[in-house]
């Protein structure tokens, strides 16, 4: 029976392998691959390649916006900074009691009034008056050197 | 004048050569024809199916890397092109009796007996087993071959292609003893 099988095996594949296309179909198959439209195969590839580049090239500017990345701060870096930041008291405004209103010039000594008129003093007070609204330390050097002018007049 | 090989073939249509196409035709469509009158459940529309083949081929072909050997491929898009038709044109199964043949005047009187008795006997098998015959028995391909067609090892071949031919063997000897 297994011979029998075999032998039909055999011829079936005999008969198979000599069924043939027929005639028509290579032409067929000719016609329409010449109806296929001409593809290169570089085109879509180099648009492919191109479309990659730009938006490689575009990746950069989406992120950077001109600024460092921020980098974590060592705690060895940060004790540093603690150390020599200046105090909190010289960084303080002054009160404003400490401010105080605009003063106006003391009056003038009898003194005074006599060697300005006899002098022709003439003392640029411009920026006194500007300047003494606040700095109020230059009035007591202007008074301490009149005592002092004062004293030498009066011993010599 | 040596005959080219199917590689050489290939590559001189990738290179652009305008005959290689029609000798890639020439060479295979036989062997396209045959596997397709075989897996189609209509065997009528087998050019069909072969002109179908060798148009995808045409585009497929272009970017084909010799990992296998063309007809592999060639194999392998047949199949897929049946399986197509075959969903597209669910007319009958593949283990049902002979398609009228009257309307087909390219099968020459004995082929039509032949696909049917094949059909007969490869229908009586699983899918694997099917392929197993059809690429080592009827093909002609070797067993490494027909592994890189099925894309499977070569024991896998072997043990599906032993499995197939007792499974063959003990239906043809029931028939034998019904009749």
């Amino acid at each position: 029976m297994s011979d029998e099988w075999d032998e039909e095996l055999v011829e079936l594949r005999r008969r198979y392998r000599r069924i043939e296309a027929p005639a028509y179909l290579a032409t067929r198959i000719r016609a329409e691959v010449a109806e296929q439209p001409l593809r290169r195969s570089w085109i879509p590839a180099t648009a492919a390649l191109a479309a990659a580049v730009a938006v490689l090239a575009m990746v950069p500017s989406l992120f950077d916006n001109g600024e460092k990345p921020i980098a974590p701060t060592s705690m060895t870096v940060l004790s540093l900074a603690a150390a020599s930041r200046p105090s909190i008291s010289s960084l303080s405004t002054p009160n404003l009691s400490r401010v105080g209103s605009p003063r106006l010039p003391p009056p003038p000594s009898l003194h005074e009034l006599r060697r300005n008129t006899s002098n022709d003093a003439s003392i640029d007070t411009s920026n006194d008056e500007s300047n003494d609204e606040f700095d109020t330390s230059f009035e007591y050097r202007r008074r301490d050197s009149d005592e002092h002018r004062e004293k030498n007049h009066a011993y010599g | 004048m040596t005959e080219k090989s199917d590689a050489e073939l290939v590559r001189n249509f990738q290179s652009g050569d305008p005959d290689a196409f029609d000798a890639i035709v020439r060479r295979f469509q036989n062997r396209v024809y045959r596997l397709a009158c075989v897996w189609l459940k209509d065997a009528q529309h087998a050019d069909d199916a072969t002109q179908e083949v060798f148009l995808r081929a045409f585009r497929g072909l272009r970017r084909f890397g010799f990992k296998a050997a063309p007809f592999t491929w060639l194999y392998r898009t047949t199949r897929y092109v049946c399986n197509e038709f075959n969903r597209r044109r669910p007319m009958d199964t593949l283990d049902t009796e002979p398609s009228d043949t009257s309307d087909t005047p390219h099968h020459k009187a004995g082929e039509q007996d032949t696909v049917d008795r094949i059909r007969e006997i490869v229908s009586m098998l699983p899918a694997r087993q099917q392929e197993v015959v059809m690429l080592r028995v009827f093909e002609d391909l070797s067993v490494a071959e027909t592994a890189r067609a099925m894309r499977c090892r070569e024991g896998t071949v072997k043990a599906l292609l032993h499995k197939a031919k007792l499974r063959l063997r003990l239906d043809a000897e029931k028939v034998g003893l019904m009749s």
